[in-house]
């Protein structure tokens, strides 16, 4: 590949650094989201109202505040891209689409997703929580309602039955014997305690761990307990039963310890069966929840999607754009134009080509331009040779005259020598004009470029011509404010020419109308002038030729006028064409580069009619 | 009055042929936006001093009595949990505000037995009780009893001196939800009610 010269201009302003400080927040953000998705997953079995609400207070905040940044970013960034819509920026409309395109495949793709889950989810509930579960649960509800029931109605036949009562009634002298006759009746009891009616112990046998409180025990009321669970953990069901015999007034307090095993199932059984039942009860509102937890961390996950969606499109958007500015650049001719390509990828491929695309165009631009070059003075040459040619035939005939007359002796030899020589000196003085002139051309110096008023300009340009009454000038269309940077004498040179060969092409007189105006073409600026006469325009088979050096329709022309002109607007960075009809008129334009600056084109310039 | 119909349906699970996703939103709906039958909770304080600082006691009023004991019979599980903090005033004019010296949550939880058919406590203290007769279970369910605060602050040889006082709380919980469920109470507008704070100045 040819290296690009100095002047050479990159394109394609990848920046690697930014890009990688991009991609590294875009990274870091997502870690942050899962991190808080997950931490909120750990926090969510826990019991709320029990006060651990902060760490799901702190991740809440967290995600609110993360989505809130993102959404200004994200109304930064499209902001920035409608800003630049309708600017024509090259790529906006293309990265809107794909910005959009983007969104709407995330959208489409996350539906779906909170569906599935909360789907999976009701499914895997209902999959455990069914109806036959329901119903095995109910039934060991019952089974275990039943088997404590049963306890509890032993204890209490037993404690109200006349058996129970006459164990009792020496129950303070006896009472191991008591207490081995009751285990006997009752394999459940645990422990047996006798009081006097005053609180003070008599009797205490069985598991020392369920002794009632004496007091608690005096006070409590005849019959059996509430349910209690002992400071050992044991299940246990007591009964009170008074007695008296001649050595006065007695209670007992009979206990009956649950299997530990049945208790602790008996609460899981319990625990089950209120989970079962609040889910049949909360399922709905249950999955409604997920919905909204799920839309809500995945909010902020959505909105880095597209905030990810916008950094994508701006890396394919960036190549395209840079081809299409290197593409117009070329389009106006300028060939040293270069994308600056870093990646591997497919685009990098086509700025390759392109730049490839761009350097054989130069080269055969400049190939053709020596062509044209040299054919150019080859034209010049015979032109020049032929000009050179033409006033030598009568400067050898009037030389062979005056020869031919002397050696013949002639009389008017006198007179024949004075027209001889003087035609002589007139084609002499003629060639010396032509080679002048042509000198002036080849060595036309650099343009000076100064701020000029352009209109002012025209008017001493044009005024120069004053005269002829059949020629009138109109510069009402030229605005006064328009300010160029040209070279003063040479834009002098173009405007003579013009009105020159205008007024030549009228010779029964016309109008020459100036026209100006600023024109802005996508970033660049330019004025355009016209030059219009109402002469009897340029045949065709002269068109292509107007500009050549030399060529002339005039019989008293040098034919470099045009050529002139066309050299000082190539110097100036502009150009020149023209249009023109035979019969109606032909019409010059000449497009200069303007800066900001120049003035406003569509602002009306001062009415000017320039009599000449 | 369809729409209403399909509201109480999904929220209530009664009906079992009712359309899936509106069942959800509405039971949603309902559950974040139904009204608590509390009243505005109160929690009024008592501290009894003693030789080892003294005991708190806060009882918790503006509980509907009925619609508790329809809604535990129900077999829900219902809690209250109580926020204790000690403070001491702020001493140079109150500049630095005043200090935390204890903090303490006691919870009380409250369901119906069914196997002993009879009204059960998880206490403070981590005690079971249960009772057979409903309005003591309900004063003792609405009460916070001698709950300690200590004379000194743990871990700190400073004496609890300077003008003290308590801030109490009382937080209701209508229904104990089991996980996954518990998530239901990460909601705003749950079948939660707060007391405001009760400021009782100590001796």
């Amino acid at each position: 590949m040819e290296q690009a010269g100095p002047s050479m201009k990159l394109q394609w302003k990848k920046n690697s650094g930014g890009s990688l400080a991009v991609l590294a927040g875009l990274v870091f953000s997502y870690i942050l989201l899962v991190a808080l998705v997950l931490l909120f997953s750990q926090q969510v079995l826990l019991d709320f109202s029990l006060g651990r609400t902060i760490v799901l207070s702190v991740i809440a905040a967290l995600t609110i505040l993360f989505s809130l940044l993102l959404l200004f970013v994200i109304g930064a960034q499209s902001f920035e891209l409608f800003r630049g819509a309708p600017r024509e920026k090259p790529g906006v409309r293309f990265k809107l689409r794909l910005v959009i395109f983007f969104l709407v495949v995330i959208v489409l793709s996350s539906v779906p997703q909170a569906f599935l889950c909360v789907s999976f989810i009701n499914s895997s509930l209902l999959a455990v929580f069914n109806s036959r579960v329901g119903q095995s649960l109910a039934a060991g509800r019952s089974i275990a309602l039943e088997y404590y029931t049963e306890k509890a109605q032993h204890l209490e036949e037993l404690s109200g039955g006349a058996v129970f009562r006459r164990l009792l009634s020496g129950a303070d002298r006896e009472a191991a014997s008591v207490w081995d006759q009751i285990r006997v009746l009752l394999p459940g009891a645990n422990a047996f305690q006798v009081f006097r009616s005053s609180g003070a112990r008599v009797y205490e046998a069985g598991d020392s761990r369920n002794f009632m409180d004496a007091e608690t025990a005096r006070l409590a009321q005849e019959g059996p307990f509430p349910r209690e669970i002992t400071a050992s953990g044991a299940d246990v069901l007591r009964t009170k039963k008074s007695f008296e015999n001649r050595r006065g007034a007695f209670f007992a307090v009979l206990t009956v310890a649950m299997p530990a095993d049945f208790a602790a199932s008996a609460e899981d059984l319990a625990a089950t069966f209120e989970a079962y039942r609040q889910f049949e009860q909360y399922r709905p509102a249950f999955l409604a929840a997920i919905m909204l937890l799920y839309g809500f961390f995945s909010f902020p996950l959505m909105l880095l999607a597209v905030l990810a969606s916008f950094r994508l499109s701006d890396e394919i958007v960036r190549p395209i754009a840079s081809l299409e500015e290197a593409t117009r650049k070329v389009a106006e001719g300028d060939f040293s134009f270069r994308i600056l390509f870093r990646s591997g990828d497919e685009l990098s491929s086509l700025a390759g080509s392109f730049n490839s695309m761009v350097m054989e165009l130069e080269k055969s631009r400049l190939k053709s331009m020596q062509t044209e070059k040299v054919a150019a003075w080859q034209e010049i040459a015979q032109r020049l040779a032929h000009e050179i040619k033409n006033p030598l035939t009568p400067i050898k005939l009037s030389a062979q005259r005056i020869q031919r007359r002397y050696s013949e002796g002639a009389e008017d030899f006198e007179a024949v020598l004075d027209s001889s020589v003087a035609a002589i000196i007139h084609e002499v003085d003629s060639l010396d004009a032509l080679l002048t002139e042509f000198r002036s051309f080849s060595r036309l110096p650099a343009p000076k470029p100064e701020p000029v008023i352009l209109k002012n300009l025209i008017l001493e340009s044009a005024a120069a011509y004053r005269g002829s009454e059949k020629i009138l000038f109109r510069c009402d269309e030229v605005p006064a404010g328009i300010r160029l940077a040209l070279d003063p004498g040479q834009m002098k040179q173009v405007f003579s020419n013009l009105v020159t060969n205008a007024i030549d092409a009228m010779p029964e007189g016309g109008e020459i109308i100036f026209r100006a105006a600023l024109v802005k073409k996508g970033n660049s600026r330019y004025c355009r002038i016209e030059v219009e006469d109402t002469g009897e325009g340029i045949r065709e088979e002269d068109v292509s030729q107007v500009f050549n050096p030399y060529y002339t329709t005039k019989s008293y022309g040098t034919g470099l006028g045009l050529s002139v002109v066309e050299r000082i607007i190539f110097d100036h960075k502009g150009q020149v064409w023209f249009e023109s009809h035979p019969g109606v008129g032909t019409t010059f334009f000449i497009d200069l580069p303007a800066s900001p600056a120049s003035g406003a084109g569509e602002t009306t310039g001062d009415a000017g009619t320039l009599e000449a | 009055m369809r729409l209403c119909s399909t509201f109480l349906n999904a929220a209530l699970g009664k009906n079992r042929k009712r359309p899936f996703f509106p069942a959800v939103l509405f039971s949603g709906l309902f559950f974040c936006t139904a009204p608590l039958s509390v009243n505005a909770l109160e929690a009024a304080l008592n501290f009894i001093p003693d030789n080892e600082g003294g005991k708190i006691s806060v009882r918790v009023s503006g509980i509907d009595e009925d619609e508790l004991r329809a809604h535990i019979l129900m077999g829900s599980r219902s809690r209250i949990v109580y926020n204790i903090r000690l403070y001491r005033e702020g001493r140079v004019m109150q500049i630095l505000g005043d200090r935390l010296l204890f903090e303490g949550n006691p919870v009380q939880e409250a369901r119906w037995d069914m196997y002993s058919a009879s009204w059960e406590i998880l206490h403070a203290d981590g005690q079971r009780r249960f009772y057979t007769d409903w309005k003591t279970f309900f004063k003792k369910f609405m009460e916070l009893d001698g709950f300690r605060v200590p004379h000194s602050i743990a871990g700190s040889t400073e004496a609890l001196d300077g003008k003290l006082y308590v801030l109490a709380r009382a937080s209701f919980l209508k229904t104990v939800l089991k996980a996954p469920l518990s998530i239901l109470q990460a909601f705003p507008g749950r079948e939660e009610a707060k007391s405001p704070w009760s400021r009782l100045g100590l001796p």
